[in-house]
């Protein structure tokens, strides 16, 4: 069954004096629940914009996407903010919010999700001591090493039980030991059955996926089933 | 309620989270809040002597005039006067200007008939000039601490009579806490007053008190009968008639404040709230947008990351106007209004040896707290909504 | 809550009812400062309205009883006015009392006291 379901996706930005950018161009493609799919392709190929229009932190300029039957192009703004709730984000940046704790970062993720104070904090520090961040979850994000900030990102990003995990370069800024604990992460999320879809650079990755769509220019090449 | 209750919890944290911009805006806010405070307590303060000093009053003051100025009016009319028909009572009063010491001290000296002052008031320590009694004083504050004055105290002679000077006597003192009239003031009798300024059979106004309702008829009967020849040995003199209702008309209604300084007031809270505007709209502005992008990323609704600004505004805002109030009320009640008075107050220094009066009430303190809500909101809200619809990943660049 | 909000919270609340108190207490002190006035005012039978404390400068600004305008006010001047320091440094600017003699409407009868 297929989570998302993507006819000809575009989307252009504003350029400049080069006019309109073209990131993404005429994408079609289908992502089956419970797979781990993988985006591949070199700087500025369209990945991360694919991903943050699969993650509903934009709107297609042309096209359809579908994401569970909803149409993620058209639904309104407190709509696509509740399906933002069945989906789990990370960035490339991480983007905690630098002044709030690591526990906190992630309370703050389920606030809008309803939860009473007790089960968010619950729920965060689980996740915080899954990832080996329990001693850490009082201290700012601000403080924290790059992989820290990475655990906590992954940690915010599953907190709520999304449907889907999407993971913007998860491994470019991570050293070696760390990128293979962060894969054996999402291994075991997808043996879990949940859904992961990552964008990456590195085709190394690719031997962890079930299915891998390469992007070059915002253009889709022929999907890979692995 | 609950998950309001979270959501306001987050617009309080994050007033904790932005240091620099809650320091930078509530500081602008109190800036622009002290001063209007307090000067508009200084103007309520002294607004309500006034109008105290108008309803304890006489109904009518008469006085008269010289070649269109001012000038005294004979006592003979105080008969004339107490035959019109509503007049209860009519007092004869000296009030005038005297210079005293070396350091040439104004002070205002009052007379008032023996039957007229009280055995004995509070508002003065020691006691009042009695009946019969020549040249007892009781002087204001002020006087007796440039003059350094005490109760008992014998007081030169401050002015030149054709029968001869006279040692005058302090018998009592203003208390401080009274109106700010008392500063200056010497009340002595009016035969007393009459004898310093070398003149008798006149005095410079007659307080005139009416029944219910015939002020005005009082009035027209005084100026018809004092304005010719009815008065015997006393050249022609327009009287004038000031009436309650006259002064009580020239108080300017709510908060309308043509000229003073206060018109600069109002200038640099608009100056100062445009600046708290730009800092509340400008200040950390990339940290807030990428912060609610990031927020509206992890599923934030734009109504539950407004609602987080408008609480992170009015905490500020509260905190602010607040701390102004009890600012302005030490600066006012401890301060004594230290600095800010003498603007207002003529003749008190930066630090007035009075009470200054003063009024601090819940109407300009709800204004105040109005007046900075507007003030953040316009700034923080703004920028928020714009952050707020936009798609997360813009947010966040 | 979380702790740092709560404790934001409960700042906001002793400055909010510290306010308050103040502004109850004021009405308090009022009432003693009209007892006050009201004494020194039946004294000297009503005395002072302005913002000046003696008679030097503008009786005027003392008193308008005594003075129904001040002699010092320049008016109107191109650009702006040019008033008596004393009393346009108030902050209650009263107008004069006495109204000019050729302002009074025709067939009024002399010596009324009429408002401004």
């Amino acid at each position: 069954m297929l989570l998302y379901e993507a006819q000809s996706l575009c989307k252009y930005y504003r350029g400049g004096s080069r006019g309109e950018v073209c990131a993404v161009d005429g994408v079609s493609l289908g992502i089956e629940r419970g797979s781990l799919t993988i985006l591949l392709g070199s700087s500025g190929a369209g990945k991360t914009t694919l991903l943050s229009l699969l993650g509903a932190l934009e709107r297609p300029t042309r096209g359809r996407l579908l994401f569970k039957g909803d149409d993620l192009g058209t639904c309104s703004g407190m709509h696509l903010a509740r399906l933002r709730r069945r989906m789990g984000f990370v960035f490339q940046d991480f983007a905690l919010i630098p002044d709030l704790s690591a526990e906190a970062n992630i309370t703050y993720a389920l606030i809008p999700r309803g939860m009473v104070r007790a089960e968010r904090q619950r729920q965060a520090r689980e996740l915080l001591a899954r990832f080996g961040m329990d001693e850490k979850r009082n201290v700012s994000a601000r403080r924290l090493s790059g992989g820290e900030q990475q655990r906590v990102a992954i940690a915010r990003a599953l907190a709520g039980e999304p449907d889907v995990l999407l993971a913007d370069e998860p491994t470019s800024n991570l050293d070696t030991e760390t990128t293979r604990e962060l894969l054996a992460v999402f291994r075991e999320l997808h043996a879990k059955g949940r859904t992961v879809i990552l964008s990456s650079h590195d085709a190394r990755l690719t031997g962890q996926a079930t299915h891998v769509h390469e992007l070059d220019k915002g253009r889709l090449k022929e999907p890979r089933r692995c | 309620m609950r998950h309001l209750l979270d959501i306001v919890s987050t617009g309080l944290e994050s007033v904790l989270l932005h240091p620099l911009r809650s320091v930078v805006s509530f500081s602008a806010l109190v800036i622009m809040l002290l001063p209007y405070l307090v000067g508009l307590g200084l103007a309520e303060g002294l607004r309500a002597e006034a109008v105290r000093s108008t309803q304890l009053g006489a109904d009518l003051y008469v006085t008269g005039s010289q070649f269109g100025r001012p000038g005294p009016i004979s006592l003979a009319a105080v008969s004339v006067i107490r035959q019109i028909d509503g007049v209860v009572a009519v007092t004869p009063r000296i009030v005038g200007e005297v210079v005293l010491g070396k350091e040439r001290v104004h002070a205002v000296l009052v007379g008032l008939p023996p039957d007229f002052l009280p055995d004995w008031s509070d508002s003065i320590n020691g006691e009042l000039p009695h009946p019969g009694q020549f040249h007892e004083l009781v002087i204001g504050t002020e006087l007796a601490r440039r003059l350094n004055l005490k109760v008992g105290d014998p007081l030169l002679p401050f002015y030149e009579n054709h029968r001869g000077d006279r040692i005058a006597r302090i018998v009592g003192i203003f208390k401080p806490d009274g109106p700010p009239w008392q500063a200056n003031l010497i009340l002595t009798t009016f035969d007393s007053a009459a004898y310093v300024f070398d003149q008798d059979g006149a005095a410079t106004d007659l307080l005139v008190w009416c029944r219910p309702n015939e002020q005005a008829n009082v009035s027209r009967a005084i100026a018809r009968r004092l304005s010719l020849r009815d008065v015997p040995g006393q050249a022609i003199a327009r009287p004038r008639v000031t009436s309650r209702e006259d002064l009580l008309a020239l108080l300017p209604q709510g908060l309308l404040h043509r000229e003073g300084v206060f018109n600069l007031h109002f200038v640099v809270v608009f100056v100062v709230g445009i600046l708290v505007l730009l800092v509340s709209s400008g200040l950390g502005l990339p940290e807030r947008r990428r912060e609610i992008g990031i927020l509206k990323a992890t599923g934030w609704q734009t109504d539950e990351l407004l609602l987080r600004g408008v609480v992170e505004s009015v905490a500020l805002s509260l905190a602010a106007t607040c701390t102004s109030i009890l600012l302005a009320w030490l600066w006012l009640r401890v301060g004594n209004g230290y600095g800010i008075a003498a603007l207002f107050l003529g003749g008190t220094g930066a630090a007035p040896n009075i009470r200054v009066p003063f009024r601090l009430s819940p109407v300009p303190a709800l204004l105040a707290l109005v007046l900075s809500l507007v003030v953040m909101l316009s700034g923080t809200l703004y920028s928020s909504w714009r952050a707020a619809t936009a798609p997360p990943r813009e947010a966040m660049r | 809550m979380e702790s740092r909000a709560a404790g934001l919270l409960l700042i906001l609340l002793i400055l909010t009812v510290a306010a308050v108190a103040v502004l109850v207490a004021e009405g308090h002190a009022e009432r003693r400062r009209e007892a006050r006035a009201e004494e020194f005012q039946q004294l000297v039978g009503g005395l002072g309205f302005g913002p000046a404390t003696d008679l030097s400068n503008c009786v005027f600004a003392f008193d308008p009883r005594l003075e129904g305008s001040c002699s010092l006010g320049h008016g109107l001047i191109p650009g702006g006015a040019c008033f008596c320091l004393w009393h346009a440094g108030s902050l209650l600017p009263y107008p004069p009392l006495d109204v000019p003699s050729d302002h009074r409407p025709s067939g009024e009868e002399d010596g009324d006291a009429s408002p401004p």
